[in-house]
């Protein structure tokens, strides 16, 4: 029986070796995908750039890539959605910014946000400034930076530059929690899939998760959207100007 | 021309004025003594039960004469005369009336004659004309005023007391408002009445009319009987079934006042009784139940729309703006005037376009029970929002209710609305109007190219805190800060506390004192070498186990050692350790080189051993 089941484990992990993508085969669907986008041939780049995806990897790129490709076959909706994801991993990239822009500009419905309290954009800014493993190497060093400096305070008090050990730590210290904060709401950015975009042309908000309900208001496809509530197929959206309702879930896509 | 002869005459005669004087006074003193004599009766149509009030009133007399008892045979005297003077001064001429007044009881049926009075006045007699009343026999009772002594209260009920339910209408159409009128009559006195239980009625929507506390008594005529009729309620009915519906009876109790045993028993009337008079008694009575046919509303013209309303209805409608910015209310307002069950009235809304906003109404209802139908009005007040600028056509409010009394549907239609919404300032979300100027400057221009170069590729939806390069380095951060502190902690304990230091030193000190030993073999020092193989095992029981390190035997080990429940077995090799190391000592140069090596290492094994258990 043990034989048979460490049998069975070895087969498992091999198999899953095979059936996983390398990331040369990644690299391979990539390059496939920019190549069909050369010759024009969009779909077949939506293609490949989404096999990526399905097969559970996925980079900047990549999304900035088929956001691209979708916006050149016309569909506005999943355009933004891959740049809007895009935006995790290069939130201050001209060439994504510039491409929201112009796609936003063929959103029915328009949202103008008054601009925001420079404190709160230095305080997001500073946030999206990293990607969240970025921060998470920071912090990391600085974590080994403190651990090395605690242990030659602890027990190394006789040697002669352990004066300037305690200034250090203090700094590094600081320097810590000044990675920890943006990390953890870096990370909370890019886990929480609580906003997403409209990707059907036009959607009839409802006002309970049940067919035939009353019609509360339509929205249209790349308005952005929050997600409040889910329930089976349906999800509870608010928009930026309040607004909530009833949506199905097929005509969302989360970022 | 009277006055130039007056003053002449004063003026020249003194007693001519004086006569004349007289003259005048004595004429105008006959002249007042003229009286006015009449006699009037209050009703001249009555029961037999009734009781009139007979009046003379004589004028103009300075001192009244005496005014006989009235001969009246037909009637009994209830009481008076009473009498009452009116006096009065206009304009310097007085003038005086006086009143006579009796109550008269009939005392038998039809056309009595009160004879007329006759009164001498100054010689002169004045006569008041005949007064003729008709009486009608009231059989119910047997003239208690005249042969009071028998009450009635033992009768039947039914005879003295009961309640009416009338309805207006026996046959309407579901809907239609029927007024039932609840009366009670009665021939005694009713002191007071209770509602005990308003009429069952199943299939009815029960509308009260408000009551009179002090209800308005009337006379009916009841099988021959004079009855007191007092109308107590008023309530309409609105079926909300069809078929043959029944209201149920109504339930009263009253209480009525018997007559009393007084011999003298005229204020035993109804109109007179008082409760200090009488004696009072409790009686419950119920009202007739009334049958109602309802008919269905009519199949023929009935409109789409009808959804049972009946009545008579009228709208009329309000709205506070024509031309509002987008996402400002507007109010519109519907005012219903109707006739007939208001409270259970519900209006359809009107069919308000998509890019309106629509909140639930607010209705207030009016309901106007003082008149004689059941009316009222019902405001609706609607809250509309406009989400999208342009016109915004507001469709009339239509309904259709069937008119019960024409018996035929009516139509009832609002005015209709358009209002122009203008776009709002500020734009938070809208159709695709107006791009600012730096959005028009992107227009027609292409997106950026894409990007080829690879960069690393992440696993979806994996939080960096679950990674594992940085969980290891993190724990590995921690476990340096983790055995730093153990190691000042331990060092610490090292430094203050002599017997641990001891104990933790042992181990490294008896090898220590081994390597010295095997040292001061290979350069034939015996006496050193000894000694530290000695301290060496002794010194490192004693750290161990916590005993003074010099001058220690070989017997106080064994015995610690026994104490500290170490192998009797172990204990035995350390004793013959000591003894062999005694016997190298006390025979230098007898013992051979080897066996010497074999000695070190028999100590070292015996040290091993010690070790893992102590």
């Amino acid at each position: 029986m043990r034989t048979m089941q460490k049998y069975l484990i070895f087969c498992l992990i091999f198999f899953s070796q095979i059936f996983a993508m390398e990331e040369s085969d990644i690299n391979h669907f990539f390059e496939k995908g920019n190549q069909a986008y050369l010759q024009e041939n969009y779909s077949e780049a939506i293609k490949n750039y989404e096999m990526i995806i399905a097969n559970g990897f996925e980079n900047g790129t990549l999304y900035f890539n088929l956001g691209n490709a979708y916006h050149k076959i016309g569909n506005i909706g999943l355009s933004i959605l891959n740049y809007e994801r895009a935006m995790k991993w290069r939130p201050n990239d001209e060439n994504l910014l510039f491409n929201l822009k112009l796609v936003n500009l063929k959103v029915k419905d328009r949202i103008d946000l008054p601009k925001e309290f420079f404190l709160f954009k230095w305080h997001r800014n500073y946030i999206t400034y990293f990607l969240s493993n970025q921060w998470a190497l920071f912090l990391t060093l600085f974590a080994f930076v403190i651990a090395i400096l605690s242990g030659l305070i602890l027990n190394f008090k006789h040697l002669r530059i352990s004066k300037i050990f305690k200034p250090a730590l203090s700094f590094f210290i600081v320097l810590f929690f000044l990675c920890l904060y943006p990390l953890i709401q870096k990370d909370k950015l890019e886990n929480n899939h609580n906003t997403g975009i409209i990707i059907k042309k036009e959607v009839k908000s409802l006002s309970a998760p049940q067919d035939g309900t009353t019609q509360l208001f339509v929205v249209h496809e790349g308005t952005k959207v929050n997600i409040l509530d889910q329930d089976n197929d349906w999800i509870k959206v608010e928009l930026i100007d309040g607004k909530q309702g009833w949506i199905k879930i097929g005509q969302v896509g989360i970022i | 021309m009277n006055n130039t002869f007056l003053n002449n005459i004063l003026n020249h005669k003194l007693w001519i004025f004086k006569s004349i004087i007289f003259i005048i006074l004595l004429f105008s003193i006959s002249f007042a003594e003229k009286i006015n004599f009449s006699a009037s009766v209050d009703k001249n149509h009555i029961t037999s039960q009734d009781i009139i009030t007979y009046s003379v009133v004589i004028e103009g007399a300075k001192d009244f004469p005496n005014i006989t008892k009235p001969n009246i045979k037909d009637f009994v005297i209830i009481s008076g005369p009473s009498l009452s003077s009116n006096f009065s001064m206009i304009n310097g001429s007085v003038s005086v009336s006086k009143t006579f007044s009796w109550r008269l009881a009939p005392v038998k049926s039809g056309d009595l004659v009160i004879e007329p009075i006759k009164v001498k006045y100054k010689r002169r007699t004045y006569t008041t004309e005949k007064i003729i009343v008709s009486v009608i026999e009231n059989k119910q009772v047997p003239n208690n005023r005249l042969s009071s002594k028998k009450s009635p209260q033992t009768n039947n009920t039914k005879e003295i007391l009961f309640l009416k339910a009338t309805p207006s209408k026996s046959t309407v159409y579901k809907g239609e408002e029927i007024i039932v009128t609840y009366d009670l009559y009665y021939l005694l006195k009713v002191q007071t009445f209770n509602t005990d239980k308003l009429p069952d009625a199943k299939n009815f929507w029960v509308e009260q009319f408000p009551s009179n506390n002090r209800p308005k008594i009337t006379r009916e005529i009841v099988e021959g009987k004079a009855f007191n009729k007092a109308t107590l309620m008023k309530v309409a009915y609105f079926p909300t079934n069809t078929g043959k519906l029944q209201i149920d009876p109504m339930h009263i109790s009253c209480e009525i006042q018997v007559a009393s045993k007084r011999s003298n028993s005229f204020f035993d009337d109804p109109f007179f009784s008082d409760s200090f008079f009488g004696n009072t008694e409790e009686r419950k009575i119920k009202s007739n139940s009334i049958d109602i046919t309802v008919l269905p509303f009519p199949e023929k013209n009935q409109p789409q729309n009808f959804n049972g309303l009946t009545g008579g209805f009228a709208v009329q409608s309000t709205i506070d703006t024509l031309k509002i910015k987008q996402d400002e209310a507007i109010t519109l307002k519907y005012k219903i005037s109707c006739r007939g069950n208001v409270s259970a009235v519900k209006i359809p809304s009107p069919d308000f376009p998509e890019n309106v906003e629509v909140f639930d109404p607010k209705i207030s209802k009016k309901i106007n029970n003082k008149g004689n139908n059941i009316r009222g009005s019902l405001i609706y007040e609607y809250i509309l929002i406009p989400r999208e600028p342009g016109t915004l056509r507001i469709p009339a409010l239509e309904f259709s209710y069937f008119d019960p009394e024409r018996k035929k549907y009516s139509q009832v239609v609002s005015e209709k609305y358009t209002v122009e919404v203008l776009p709002k300032e500020r734009k938070y979300l809208s159709s695709n109007i107006g791009l600012r100027k730096e959005e028009v400057s992107l227009l027609g221009k292409d997106i950026r190219f894409i990007d080829r170069k690879i960069s690393k590729w992440y696993k979806k939806d994996d939080s960096v805190f679950l990674e594992f390069w940085f969980l290891a380095a993190n724990i590995f951060s921690l476990l340096i800060i983790l055995v730093s502190f153990g190691y000042k902690f331990w060092a610490e304990k090292m430094g203050t506390n002599v017997l641990f230091a001891r104990k933790r030193r042992a181990w490294g000190k008896a090898n220590e004192r081994l390597k010295n030993a095997e040292k001061a073999f290979s350069d034939k020092n015996f006496d050193a070498m000894l000694t530290n193989l000695d301290h060496a095992v002794t010194g490192f029981i004693s750290d161990k186990l916590e005993m003074a390190e010099a001058g220690i035997g070989t017997e106080e080990i064994c015995q610690k050692l026994s104490q500290n429940n170490i192998d009797s077995e172990l204990i035995n090799k350390v004793k013959i350790n000591q003894q062999n190391l005694e016997l190298i000592r006390f025979t230098p140069g007898q013992i051979k080189e080897n066996e010497i090596i074999e000695f070190i290492n028999s100590c070292r094994n015996l040290l091993q051993e010690l070790n893992r258990v102590i």
